[in-house]
């Protein structure tokens, strides 16, 4: 069994899948937070200022 | 006497005029002063030195410690409404919170892609345009109520009171030009001690940097002697050498064309002699008796045609905002027409009119190609000549100039003809700038404009067919015009889009050169002059009918908004291209036709509106949020409105409109208590405002590291997707979602010497 195999870690791969898995637990919870939470965004009109509109004189 | 070989000159170009190529002035000067015996001409550009210095990482962030210490979001009441004058101290520490992160990060890499092959690629151009109009914000928050923007410079001083500007010139709180010229600018000067500083004043947004330069040069330097000239100052000059104090920053001013006066000014100093016999010199008699200011009459004019090929060296060219610099070049001084009853620029560039011939404009344009390398170039005039129309082409085409260039024109159906205005595109023509002004003939009729709609749409016509983008200049509320004209104007740009590109819209402003304003009763107008305002240039004023000054700001936005609808380089984002002068052209210049760019706009807009996020799209990893606790929104919208945009100094005349303060304090709401998400995302450059539910969403997408990756989630949760998937299509249509990796540039800046650019190039 060289150093490499992963089957010579297998202590550091369990924690790896369970973490993969909290992780998706975790966003599937966010993820269904979200569903009914309350989703806006708002964007100011970006509207040229009248003063810098006559852009070629300045 | 001293050999005017040892007698330094430097002329220097204040802050602020825009970034994206060097003005032309002062190589006029510095040639001609080489020319004619003082080798040691030095020029320099201030206005893009503090650009680049300001758009810094270091700069930007002095600039969030000092908002951080001026006005910290923290210092407004969190449980009131936020009144008037709060609002515009809060939008600038609720954006320099959430964007002076990012912004730090990665300001270096916005001006490397306007400045390269990058600026081909609309994906990278318009982030790193918008980086530094944030930029800029992010530095202007930190000398609040001051505005630097890439087409001003205002303070909270008016630029029509001497007292006022005076004391501008000298508040270190609010002037960021004084620590600048301080430690940047002052020291070089020091250390070549010019005996002659010249400053090009064009515009008014320079005349506060411009004095401030003088007066800390005249500290520094008492045996250097510090004049002025330029546009603006042919205006105003005069009743600036007679303000009280104004010799503390300057010793003369020149009026009109710089060239002799500064040639003679500097052989007088150089002799030790009088400089009473200079014309077109206003100059400050110190004498034991005290100050005086003495007006020695106008000069006369050079013969243009002998004047030297201007002199650009010494101007930062890698430092333009631009891929390539466009150099401005001068065919002629003066308006050959000279009659449209609103326009006092060929007044205040000097007496006459005069031009150079097609075999001189072309022997200059080569040499300027051959030594700067530069293939692209501004004609400046106030309208080509018809003669010069044939003439000019027809030499550039005999000596395979290969330049493109643009310039502006007046309308002229026998000179734009089918065949004129093929020749113009052979020679190099991208983009000719007429005057259209109205679509109304009454109108036209008073404004002496000499033109018919049939023969604007005849030359605009004639001008696209052969490839040539057309802009309009545009006018709204010149005395008497009423709304409904104003909506005939708009509808006649409408229904003519194409073959009009682009149209450059302004409010009617009445100055002391003007016959509106020495014959008001003519235009059915009462002239009304402020109190105190002893630099005053432009006038308010009362319309007996038409269109009042208020309504027509408010057609001005009407009109704006109408552009944003069927021109598409005003559509959405795409605007950027229209705002930075060349920038447009030089997407022409590459090989771009006007249909083709026009298209990519539409393009642009389209995916943005009308778009779906795929699967794969993402939040951007360096978005930065912060919490606020009032509408980041309702405030932007309140300090957009016209009552609001008349407390800033007016764009133009740098005015404060009497009264508009208190007006807009009693008549606009306060903000009321709401609490709110800013978010800012530097790979699209957008500020939005989010529900604390939406910042949630997207934190969960970068978790999640695609969209797909989160609806599925929520499927697996066994949630509905459908108010996910609307949400993400918002996100999407305002610029928080991206598709594919993040954009990077390979550095390659350009030389001088270097050709046209390679969009391909460009790496994604």
């Amino acid at each position: 069994m060289s150093p490499n195999d992963p089957d010579a870690q297998p202590d550091k791969k369990k924690p790896g899948e369970e973490e993969v898995e909290a992780s998706e637990k975790k966003l599937e919870d966010i993820a269904l937070e979200l569903a009914n939470r309350k989703l806006e965004i708002r964007k100011v009109d970006e509207r040229i200022a009248p003063s810098e509109t006559n852009v070629f004189d300045k | 006497m001293i050999d005017t070989a040892q007698f330094p000159i430097t002329l220097i170009f204040p802050p602020q005029g825009h970034f994206t190529q060097p003005y032309l002035a002062l190589p006029c000067i510095s040639a001609y002063l080489k020319a004619n015996g003082f080798p040691d001409v030095e020029l320099i550009d201030a206005s893009i030195d503090s650009y680049d210095h300001f758009l810094t990482g270091e700069q930007l962030e002095r600039a969030r410690a000092r908002v951080l210490d001026r006005t910290p979001l923290s210092g407004f009441d969190a449980e009131g409404a936020l009144g008037f004058r709060d609002l515009d101290g809060f939008r600038a520490a609720a954006e320099s919170a959430a964007s002076a992160g990012p912004l730090i990060d990665r300001i270096e890499e916005a001006k490397e892609v306007v400045r390269s092959k990058a600026f081909y690629d609309p994906d990278l151009y318009i982030p790193a345009a918008r980086s530094i109009y944030h930029g800029l914000r992010l530095f202007s928050s930190a000398w609040h109520p001051t505005r630097l923007t890439p087409h001003n410079f205002t303070m909270g001083y008016a630029n029509d009171r001497s007292d006022e500007v005076l004391a501008a010139v000298r508040d270190e709180e609010q002037n960021p030009f004084i620590s600048y010229f301080r430690e940047e600018l002052l020291p070089k000067l020091v250390a070549r001690k010019p005996r002659v500083v010249g400053m090009s004043v064009i515009y008014g947004s320079q005349l506060i940097p411009a004095l401030t330069l003088g007066r800390m040069i005249k500290e520094a330097l008492p045996n250097c002697h510090v004049t002025a000239g330029g546009g603006f100052l042919a205006y105003i000059g005069k009743k600036l050498m007679v303000a009280p104090g104004m010799d503390a920053c300057l010793d003369s001013m020149i009026f009109h064309e710089g060239e002799k006066p500064t040639l003679e000014l500097s052989q007088a100093l150089c002799a030790g002699t009088s400089l009473e016999n200079i014309g077109g010199l206003m100059w400050f008699s110190r004498t034991a008796e005290g100050v005086s200011a003495v007006n020695n009459g106008l000069a006369h004019p050079i013969r243009l045609d002998e004047a030297p090929c201007p002199d650009f060296e010494g101007l930062p060219m890698e430092k333009y905002f631009s891929p390539e610099v466009v150099i401005p070049y001068d065919i002629n001084r003066g308006c050959y027409y000279g009659e449209c009853s609103f326009c006092t620029l060929p007044t205040v560039i000097g007496p006459g009119y005069r031009t150079r011939s097609a075999e001189t404009i072309v022997d200059h344009t080569i040499e300027l190609r051959d030594r700067l390398g530069a293939t692209n170039i501004n004609y400046i005039t106030d309208c080509m000549p018809p003669g010069m129309i044939n003439d000019l082409p027809e030499e550039l085409i005999r000596r395979e100039a290969g330049m493109k260039w643009w310039c502006d024109a007046r309308v002229e159906p026998k000179a734009y003809t089918k065949a004129g205005a093929e020749r113009l595109y052979r020679s190099g023509c991208r983009k000719l700038l007429f005057g259209f002004e109205s679509a109304t003939p009454r109108i036209l009729k008073l404004m002496k404009k000499g033109q018919s709609l049939s023969s604007v749409q005849e030359v605009a016509n004639n001008c696209s067919d052969a490839g040539i983008s057309v802009t309009f200049y545009a006018m709204v509320g010149f005395p008497t015009e009423t709304r409904e004209e104003a909506r005939e104007s708009l509808k006649f740009l409408r229904e003519n889009s194409p073959p009009v590109r682009e149209v450059s819209l302004q409010t009617f402003h009445i100055d002391e050169v003007a016959q509106t304003y020495h014959e008001p009763e003519k235009f059915g107008i009462e002239i009304l002059d402020g109190e105190g305002t002893d630099l005053q240039l432009y006038h308010d004023y009362v319309a007996e009918e038409g269109m009042s000054q208020t309504e027509a700001a408010e057609m001005f936005d009407e009109m704006m908004q109408g552009f944003r609808e069927f021109l598409p380089i005003f559509r959405g984002d795409t605007i950027l291209y229209f705002m930075q002068k060349s920038h447009y052209f030089l997407h022409l210049a590459s090989g771009k036709t006007p249909d083709e760019f026009a298209q990519l706009c539409v393009d642009r807009a389209a995916a943005r509106e009308e778009g779906t996020p795929s699967r794969e799209a993402r939040a951007s990893d360096g978005l930065s949020f912060v919490e606020l606790s009032h509408s980041y929104t309702e405030t932007c919208e309140r300090l957009g409105s016209p009552l609001a945009r008349a407390v800033r100094p007016d764009f133009l005349t740098g005015r404060f409109v009497e009264g508009a303060l208190e007006r807009a304090e009693s008549e606009l709401d306060g903000v009321a208590p709401a609490e709110c998400v800013l978010a800012y995302d530097p790979e699209s450059g957008e500020f939005c405002e989010l529900t604390t539910g939406a910042r949630a969403f997207l934190e969960a997408l970068q978790q999640a590291g695609s969209l797909g990756g989160l609806l599925d989630a929520a499927g697996r949760a066994g949630a509905d997707t459908t108010a996910l998937e609307a949400f993400a299509r918002e996100l999407h249509q305002s610029g928080l979602l991206h598709e594919g990796t993040p954009h990077t540039i390979t550095p390659a800046r350009r030389s001088p010497a270097e050709s046209s650019p390679r969009p391909e190039e460009v790496t994604t």
